[in-house]
């Protein structure tokens, strides 16, 4: 039901026209009979419309800032990473986490994050799409950032473009290695969880391996990415190019 | 260096080098100054706002994630620093627009007196945002100083779209009100 009050608080969106064309018409609908609220659409489009002006003044920067935030600065300590938001081990925090959980809803499924898992099929479509276009040497659409670019020897990077998978911004990068096209796919960790793989320890490292479809895949995750590396073909041959990658996190650093 | 984008200069700075997060302060000391200008009221907080700002950014360099855009991340960390300062702050308040710029515009209508005008409304302008509860005047300026759309601006502050819209619906009908009281 469309009220005064519905409307109103929906004016500010409906005035810069980013509402929602079937709320938008409601909206209008009802300015056209209703004389309060199509008198408070035409103060608060005055009001922004001034404030837009303002806003437009060029304000002058001191030029001391600079140096003083320098000074500050060169005075601090490194930044400390964060924690990897890892699920390999099991944190006191999480510990705990699980027991009220436990405690609270009794035993059955208990759902250690509230993030979403990576599902891994879905990058599936993305890699085929790669596998179609990419040889050695193609470039593909370069994205403007590029956060770990692992280049183990005898693995040729041939392109990177960022995408959404599961509505998650993704770096894919792609690699030509041993005949095969292997892509790299690389996540915000603190945004979606890795899932509920097969734990395998190589080299040293953790990840979790898991096959799809043909495809195999291993992850890991480093900082705050997580990292899912995936190709036509077996675990066994898939983790030791797994483990030269990790081993290998070169520094970062734009293609020229 | 000064061709490397904002996520690349962002990890190297993390990793300690200095000099990246310079490139940064450079890059986006007007953008930072700006809001502080805007949040504060005043160019001599603005300043010690905006240094704040660089230095909390710094800080918290090792939780930025080079996956996602530098720039809304600077944004958001920028304005939360503003909001703490401002419950942190005195009440004085120097309303006066010295941090504008000087520069008369070009045209040859304007005349002196249409300049003091325009200045005088400006001036009322900034006070009667200056008068804004924080989270309100918040979101009104980064809504116009850094002209988010909404769904950005929901981003920014971490809240719902129809949180973000309420906010700067309220601030534009309190700045409405205090325009209209103060031209009485």
């Amino acid at each position: 039901m469309v009220t005064c009050r519905w409307v109103v608080d929906r004016l500010a969106i409906y005035l810069a026209g980013e509402l929602d064309p079937k709320l938008a018409d409601k909206i209008t609908a009802h300015l056209v009979r209703c004389g309060r609220c199509s008198r408070v659409a035409e103060q608060l489009g005055q009001t922004n419309s001034q404030l837009q002006d303002a806003f437009q003044e060029p304000i002058a920067v001191p030029s001391t800032l600079e140096g003083r935030v320098m000074a500050a600065v060169s005075k601090l300590p490194q930044p400390v990473p964060a924690p990897t938001p890892s699920r390999f081990g099991l944190p006191v925090k999480l510990a705990f986490a699980a027991g009220l959980i436990l405690l609270g809803f009794g035993l059955g499924r208990v759902q250690w994050t509230a993030r979403p898992e990576i599902d891994i099929t879905s990058f599936t479509q993305d890699h085929r799409a790669t596998e179609m276009a990419t040889k050695p040497g193609t470039q593909l659409m370069s994205p403007s950032f590029i956060v770990y670019k692992p280049e183990p020897a005898g693995a040729e990077l041939c392109g990177e473009q960022g995408c959404r998978i599961q509505s998650q911004p993704v770096v894919h990068l792609s690699y030509q290695w041993e005949g095969l096209t292997i892509s790299l796919f690389e996540l915000d960790a603190r945004k979606i969880d890795l899932p509920r793989l097969r734990q395998q320890v190589f080299d040293g490292h953790c990840l979790l391996v898991g096959e799809r479809g043909g495809y195999s895949f291993a992850l890991w995750c480093t900082g705050t990415t997580h990292c899912v590396l995936m190709a036509r073909t077996t675990p066994e041959k898939l983790l030791p190019l797994a483990s030269a990658m990790i081993a290998k996190n070169a520094t970062v650093g734009m293609k020229s | 260096m000064h061709e490397l984008t904002d996520e690349v200069l962002a990890r190297r700075a993390a990793a300690g080098q200095l000099e990246c997060f310079e490139v940064l302060v450079t890059r986006h000391r007007a953008r930072v100054y700006g809001l502080c200008y805007r949040m504060a009221g005043n160019p001599e907080d603005a300043e010690d706002w905006a240094q704040e700002c660089f230095v909390r950014l710094y800080q918290q360099l090792g939780h930025y994630n080079p996956a996602l855009p530098f720039t809304p991340w600077l944004v958001r960390v920028s304005s939360n620093t503003c909001l703490n300062l401002i419950s942190a702050r005195s009440r004085r308040r120097s309303l006066a627009p010295v941090g504008l710029s000087d520069e008369l515009p070009s045209s040859d209508e304007n005349s002196p007196a249409k300049v003091v005008l325009h200045r005088d409304e400006q001036a009322r302008i900034e006070a009667a945002v200056q008068t804004l509860p924080p989270l309100l005047r918040q979101a009104l300026v980064l809504r116009h100083q850094e002209e988010l759309s909404f769904k950005e601006l929901a981003e920014a502050l971490d809240v719902p779209l129809q949180t973000a819209a309420t906010r700067v619906r309220r601030a534009l009908q309190q700045v409405r009100e205090r325009l209209l009281k103060g031209s009485e």
